[in-house]
């Protein structure tokens, strides 16, 4: 009888274990990404396995991604092969080689606002995340190289 | 008749209570001041200042800007609501000549009087060569010269170049350092110590018996944690940090060092960084340390109200009412005053930094027509624009 209230016992603590897991996002921000998109840019969750690569340009620099980033991008987009690739960061990007550089060709570029991103809690070290039916089901942090990229924020814009 | 006795046995003991509690608390104490913000153009301005400095002279107030790009400082009257022109300073020769042997650009700058600036300029970490530009003449000569072997850091502020002020009285320039006793390391020892004057006359560069607190937990471990700041009131330096409650009180005639509580009564949290967190650069415990932490600021020393003033940053939630983050435009700041004998007078919070547009507090001055605080270069609402515009806050006693 006391074998079998702790096997009980043992499968319920199990149970709660397997759940919690079940339940935790891969993305541990999930929850405000999704919060973010669904207020800003809601058609981006009707895509399906759709990239997105967000960040925010450090004040000190002028660009964020040089070659070695953008080949670390490359490789990325070529394994995970998303539908369409949404670049969102806080500045118009006339001079970033993300632009010039990519092979990937389906990309679409949004320009927010440096104070909303850092409200959601975007880093300036940018990250991709692959995003099919609401939910994260890739993502990673790309490092950069220009210098004062690797803060959160800064606390100047 | 038995029933509204036993209610006010009942009451009165509750009622006792809380007047007793109420009395209790710590009461805070709200003092009145007048802000106001003055924008000063610069005209002929181009680039961004280095350095922001201002002198005091006959009652009129002068900003000093540092050009390193065009070897120039600009000087300019400020006068409330009206705007002065501008004077241009040339940077002798020699100051470019020095770059031949290693130094840099002049990167800070600190007015003696109207006709005698020190210019700084670096070569590495450790060394520094300080020379004594003399406006009307023209002429330059090394003041001093701080060697590599010496291991003295020069504690730089952000907006402000080198944390340095000059005391008229004495005759000496006094600035924050850190002396590295151990080479290698960025994250110094506890005791190191943190500050040092120059004898403008002779040049002699003297480091202070001032030694960090043993329980002092915060590490210099990026710029974030540049945060020593000092007054001078007379034969006093008063120095204080950032995440610590207490001065260090210093009396250069007498030599006694004595710890005076310059608290406030605002909520406290100091959020600290871990140098395994740092290295590991963990986002969110950086974040934390840079921004959402209770944080004292600079405080100064008036000599016209007799009273010193303690700012500070409040501490601040990770996120707001809506669930959306918390930024530097949220973050309340504001100031403690005290009087002479470093009696507490009382808190008084000043607004968010959104609403002020300054993003650092580190650089203010006692005048006669009050406090002045520079607030921001070129900054509108949060953003950064190309108007020429020096922002300045003044803050008057209000009774």
């Amino acid at each position: 009888m006391g074998i079998n209230k702790i096997g009980i016992y043992m499968l319920l603590v199990l149970s709660v274990f397997v759940m919690s897991c079940k339940n935790k996002p891969l993305y541990d921000k999930e929850d405000i990404l999704m919060k973010y998109l669904h207020e800003k840019h809601d058609y981006i969750l009707e895509q399906e396995n759709c990239g997105l690569l967000i960040y925010r340009k450090p004040f000190a620099c002028s660009q964020v991604f040089d070659e070695m980033l953008i080949n670390d991008l490359n490789i990325i987009l070529s394994q995970q092969k998303p539908s369409v690739l949404y670049v969102i960061s806080d500045f118009a990007m006339v001079n970033d080689s993300v632009k010039k550089y990519t092979r990937y060709n389906n990309i679409k570029y949004i320009v927010e606002d440096y104070y909303c991103l850092d409200r959601y809690g975007f880093e300036i070290s940018p990250k991709l995340f692959i995003i099919n039916k609401k939910h994260v089901v890739f993502w990673k942090k790309l490092i950069p190289v220009c210098e004062g990229a690797n803060s959160s924020s800064t606390g100047k814009p | 008749m038995r029933c509204n006795c036993l209610t006010g046995i009942l009451i009165i003991p509750i009622i006792l209570i809380l007047f007793f509690v109420s009395c209790q608390r710590p009461k805070k104490s709200e003092i009145n001041f007048e802000v106001s913000i003055d924008s000063v153009i610069l005209e002929k301005w181009t680039g961004d200042p280095a350095c922001v400095k201002f002198l005091e002279l006959d009652a009129s107030m002068y900003v000093y800007l540092l050009n390193s790009s065009t070897d120039e400082i600009y000087r300019q009257q400020i006068k409330p609501d009206k705007n002065s022109k501008p004077e241009i300073i040339a940077m002798p020769s020699q100051l470019r000549e020095n770059q031949i042997t290693g130094f840099q650009q002049a990167s800070s700058l600190l007015p003696l009087n109207s006709d005698s600036i020190v210019i700084a300029q670096k070569n590495d970490d450790f060394s520094y060569l300080l020379s004594l530009l003399v406006v009307s003449t023209g002429n330059i000569d090394t003041l001093c010269l701080l060697k590599t072997d010496n291991r003295i850091f020069f504690e730089q502020m952000p907006d402000d170049g080198i944390n340095w002020k000059y005391d008229k009285n004495s005759g000496k320039i006094f600035l924050g350092i850190v002396r590295q006793d151990n080479y290698g390391l960025r994250t110094y020892d506890l005791d190191t110590e943190m500050m040092a004057t120059i004898d403008v006359n002779t040049g002699d560069f003297t480091i202070l018996p001032l030694k960090y607190p043993r329980n002092y937990k915060e590490k210099y471990l990026s710029n974030f944690g540049r945060s020593e700041y000092f007054c001078i009131n007379d034969s006093l330096v008063i120095l204080t940090l950032a995440m610590h409650d207490t001065a260090l009180v210093y009396n250069m005639e007498s030599g006694i060092i004595e710890n005076k509580l310059l608290a406030t009564k605002q909520e406290r949290k100091f959020l600290l960084l871990s140098s395994t967190d740092f290295k590991e650069n963990n986002s969110d415990k950086v974040r934390d340390f840079s921004l959402r932490t209770f944080r004292y600021l600079s405080v100064v020393y008036n000599p016209y109200t007799h009273k010193y003033y303690r700012f500070y940053e409040l501490f601040m939630p990770e996120k707001n009412d809506k669930g959306l983050y918390n930024i530097w435009l949220d973050k309340q700041f504001g100031f403690t005053c005290y009087d002479e004998n470093f009696n507490y007078l009382g808190d008084f919070v000043i607004g968010n930094k959104g609403m002020t547009n300054i993003s650092f507090l580190g650089n203010s001055v006692a005048t006669e027509s009050g406090l002045l605080v520079f607030l921001n270069f070129n900054q509108t609402n949060g953003k950064i624009t190309k108007n020429n515009v020096l922002r300045l806050m003044r803050i008057n006693d209000g009774n």
